[in-house]
């Protein structure tokens, strides 16, 4: 039958609206919204992705945590200095790894290492090949070809502000420094010594001993700081530290802002993790699976469907109604069918016709099971219980009866 | 177009090459001949278009038997059909294995067979042939699907035939018996014999007794004859699950067992499936056809959401019956279907026929009476109660009218109504 086939799309019929309904996908117009619900998820999901990518390229890139970072706005932080420079027209580079540091710097150019301890000896080099101005800070022991046989660092050194007590016009130029602990000592010749420090407060200053280096190698100049505390946010505006490090800083027009990473231990781009030839092995993978998808991918045939017959559940109407019962908490209304059901089956029984009324039916029961006639008649005709607990008890006690009366 | 496992492997193999020369070129280059050789071997695969398919089913089975299907393919090409085959029927047509591999050679024709197992009653419609030929790698295949129709039409299982012996059995007892246990207004004299002590002597002729020396009984048989009309209801009370199948598969099975007892008592037998207008109809067969007829004219009755319509089925009672005959409604003892369908018209059937309502009854309902688990399973049994109160006064109502009621579980009611039937016989009261 037509309805069948129609009503069998979704398993079940429905007795009651199904004669009225009609036919799925009858209609063009419901055909069509649902094939849009299917595609909605799916698309829902990869527009919410393009959305994610757009808003990660959009949205600016939180401010880095990085101790002397040119982007890093907190005092350990060197964001002001890095702005400073670039309005004044310098081309700031920041950089993490050695790789991209050499690769961006180029002789004639600065370059800004803020942790040069970081670096092995073969970076070193790679650093030192550049032939680059450099500026080094945070030098804490020194064992980097050249400076080693130049300069030592020693531990010492107190807090405070420090005059030039040189010649360099940079030094001169900022006439004092404040800085934290740390000095650099000249061990060689060709090293200028500024801000001479005292080892203890109130002694008198150690000759060559000073917080500010700056060193002449060839056709380069390598200018170290002890302590990095000038470059920082929070020490840029203190004494004369700016003009000091904007004008070590600021000499070229190209600086490349070099923050050592702890993890970049070699020489070669990032990415040599992946051993040579991965990308044709996963070309060769991506073929395999595109070849696969095809295989079984392709059906012998299309999907046969089976039109479905039109089936009413067993009982729904008394299930509804039972429900309806129990909804209602009509207590008195179930009491009394199962009443008048175990009445007409024990009425069958013992012989008394329906239509003789409760006083005969009493009697006879009552003769039957040996039990009283007024526990018969409550039982039978009683109140109708108030909860559920009463209500099954009847039902219990109307069984028990019942199983006493033998046909 | 489709590609094979072997293609799969072939593609595979391409991690040695790529090993040895890890570039991507190396990856372009094995795709490259892989692709040529898929094209090779797809051009060098015989055209599907040059295969002819015919199918034939066979004409019907019943349920719970097995067939065969069989498609014949004829190569008309230059070129090795050497492929697969997909013989698609619905799946309630229980096609297991209908994948076979073929190899035809050029000008030959193959017939493969489909072995169906039918899960269920209907007509069984096949779906298209689909057709896959392979080139001689085996590499990639052409693919084509053709529309070849069959259908197999699945007769009722007719189940309740077990239950025949022992009723055939019984109606040959009453064959013979002395009157007065059967005499009714519709027994027919049979013969006379001589008086075996035993006998009753009311059941003596006297008129026979006093031409010979010996006294002589009559004897009877049962009434020959009748016509019977069975009235199938194919509406919505059909559609009710009873057990596993819907309610209409009981009326089935009982009206085949009645047909098969009422036809070999000598009655005439005439079927009518009615919801809203008349869906099936078997008149004048007889004797060995009628079965036949019958499960034919059964096998593509379905439940339908509709209301039976009793005015068609007392136009049609009177349009096929003009004698008094004995109609069987299989249908279903609902309250308020009898109430406002068959009590209104109750009168017009009773006044020239004698009328038995089957009702195939719901084993669920006598479940919930029963349940006594918690107080949602009282509520249960009393909504039960209540709705077997109501059949039994709808069942009571039905008699006063003078229509015979039959209400039964859906095994059990093709033997129950047999055994009405013979009742009503014994008491030629048909």
């Amino acid at each position: 039958m037509s309805t069948g086939a129609s009503l069998g799309a979704d398993g079940t019929a429905n007795r009651d609206g199904a004669g009225t309904a009609p036919p799925r996908g009858a209609v063009g117009e419901p055909a069509a919204r649902r094939r849009i619900g299917r595609w909605w998820w799916p698309a829902s999901i990869v527009i919410a992705l393009l959305l994610l990518t757009v808003l990660t390229l959009v949205v600016e890139r939180p401010p880095s945590s990085l101790p002397l970072a040119p982007d890093n706005p907190r005092p350990a932080g060197a964001r002001a200095l890095a702005q400073i420079l670039e309005r004044e027209g310098v081309q700031i580079t920041f950089e993490r790894t050695v790789a991209a540091a050499t690769a961006s710097t180029e002789a004639g150019d600065t370059l800004f290492i803020t942790h040069p301890d970081l670096l092995s000896a073969a970076q070193w080099r790679a650093v030192d090949h550049t032939g680059a101005d450099l500026v080094l800070t945070n030098l804490t022991y020194s064992e980097l070809e050249p400076l080693r046989r130049i300069l030592e660092t020693t531990g010492l050194g107190a807090d405070g502000v420090r005059d030039a007590g040189c010649s360099d016009p940079d030094a001169l130029a900022a006439q004092t420094l404040s800085t934290g602990s740390g000095d650099v000592r000249a061990i060689g010749g060709g090293v200028i010594i500024c801000f001479p420090g005292t080892a203890e407060p109130g002694s008198e200053p150690e000759p060559g001993v000073g917080a500010y280096a700056v060193v002449s190698d060839g056709d380069r100049t390598i200018r170290v700081l002890a302590n990095s505390r000038p470059f920082t946010n929070e020490g840029l505006d203190e004494a004369g530290n700016a003009a000091l490090v904007l004008r070590a800083l600021g000499r070229t027009q190209h600086l490349t802002w070099f923050v050592p990473s702890p993890t970049d231990s070699g020489l070669e781009p990032s990415g040599s993790l992946v051993p040579p030839g991965a990308g044709a092995v996963a070309a060769w993978g991506i073929l395999v699976f595109l070849a696969t998808a095809l295989w079984r991918g392709r059906r012998l045939g299309r999907v046969v469907v089976e039109p479905l017959p039109v089936l009413v559940p067993p009982a729904e109407t008394t299930i509804g109604r039972a429900r309806l019962y129990r909804r209602a908490h009509a207590h008195g209304h179930a009491a009394a069918a199962l009443r008048a059901g175990t009445a007409s089956r024990l009425a069958h029984r013992v012989g008394v016709p329906e239509s003789s009324g409760p006083p005969a039916l009493i009697e006879a029961l009552a003769r039957a099971t040996g039990r009283p006639p007024s526990e018969v008649g409550r039982l039978m005709y009683g109140p109708a219980p108030e909860d559920d607990a009463a209500q099954l008890d009847l039902v219990r006690a109307l069984d028990s009866l019942e199983s006493e009366v033998r046909p | 177009m489709a590609i094979s496992g072997r293609a799969v492997a072939f593609a595979s193999a391409g991690l040695i090459p790529v090993l040895l020369a890890p570039r991507l070129v190396t990856v372009v280059a094995w795709l490259g001949v892989l692709l040529l050789l898929t094209a090779a071997d797809l051009a060098m695969a015989t055209p599907l278009s040059r295969v002819e398919v015919t199918r034939r089913a066979p004409d019907g089975v019943r349920l719970t038997e097995s067939v065969s299907s069989a498609i014949t393919l004829v190569n008309d090409g230059s070129r090795i059909y050497r492929g697969v085959v997909r013989d698609a029927w619905q799946p309630s047509a229980g096609a297991q294995a209908n994948r076979h591999a073929v190899r035809v050679a050029p000008g030959e024709s193959l017939r493969i067979l489909t072995r169906l197992a039918p899960t269920r009653r209907g007509d069984l419609h096949a779906d298209l042939v689909t057709l896959r030929a392979f080139g001689p790698l085996g590499l990639a295949a052409r693919q084509s699907s053709r529309d070849a129709p069959a259908t197999l039409r699945v007769l009722p299982e007719f189940r309740s035939r077990r239950h025949l012996p022992s009723r055939l059995a019984r109606l040959r007892e009453m064959d013979g018996r002395s009157a007065v246990q059967v005499r009714g207004p519709g027994t027919e004299f049979d013969s006379l014999r001589t008086y075996v002590a035993g006998d009753d002597v009311r059941a003596i002729d006297w008129r026979a007794t006093a031409r010979r020396t010996e006294p002589v009984v009559r004897t009877w048989r049962p009434e020959r004859d009748r016509r019977v009309l069975i009235v199938l209801d194919v509406s919505r009370l059909s559609a009710a699950r009873l057990g596993d199948a819907p309610r209409l598969e009981a009326q089935l099975e009982a009206a085949l067992l009645l047909a098969a007892l009422a036809s070999r008592a000598g009655d005439r037998v005439e079927l009518v499936a009615v919801d809203r207008a008349v869906r099936a109809r078997v008149a004048g067969a007889g004797g060995a056809a009628l079965l036949g007829a019958m499960a034919g004219a059964m096998a593509p009755l379905a439940p339908a959401l509709v209301e039976l319509n009793w005015t068609a089925v007392t136009r049609v009672v009177r349009e096929r019956l003009s004698h008094r005959s004995l109609v069987v409604l299989l249908t279903a003892l609902e309250p308020a279907a009898v109430v406002n369908g068959l009590l209104p018209v109750a009168a017009a059937l009773t006044r020239d026929h004698r009328v038995v309502l089957a009702s195939a009854s719901d084993p669920v309902l006598a479940e919930l009476r029963t349940a006594r688990g918690s107080s949602a399973e009282a509520f249960g049994a009393a909504a039960a109660e209540r709705a077997g109160l109501e059949r039994e006064a709808a069942a009571a109502a039905l008699r006063r009218k003078g229509i015979d009621v039959v209400d039964a579980g859906p095994e059990e009611l093709a033997p129950a109504l047999a055994d009405a039937y013979l009742a009503l016989k014994a008491a030629g009261r048909l």
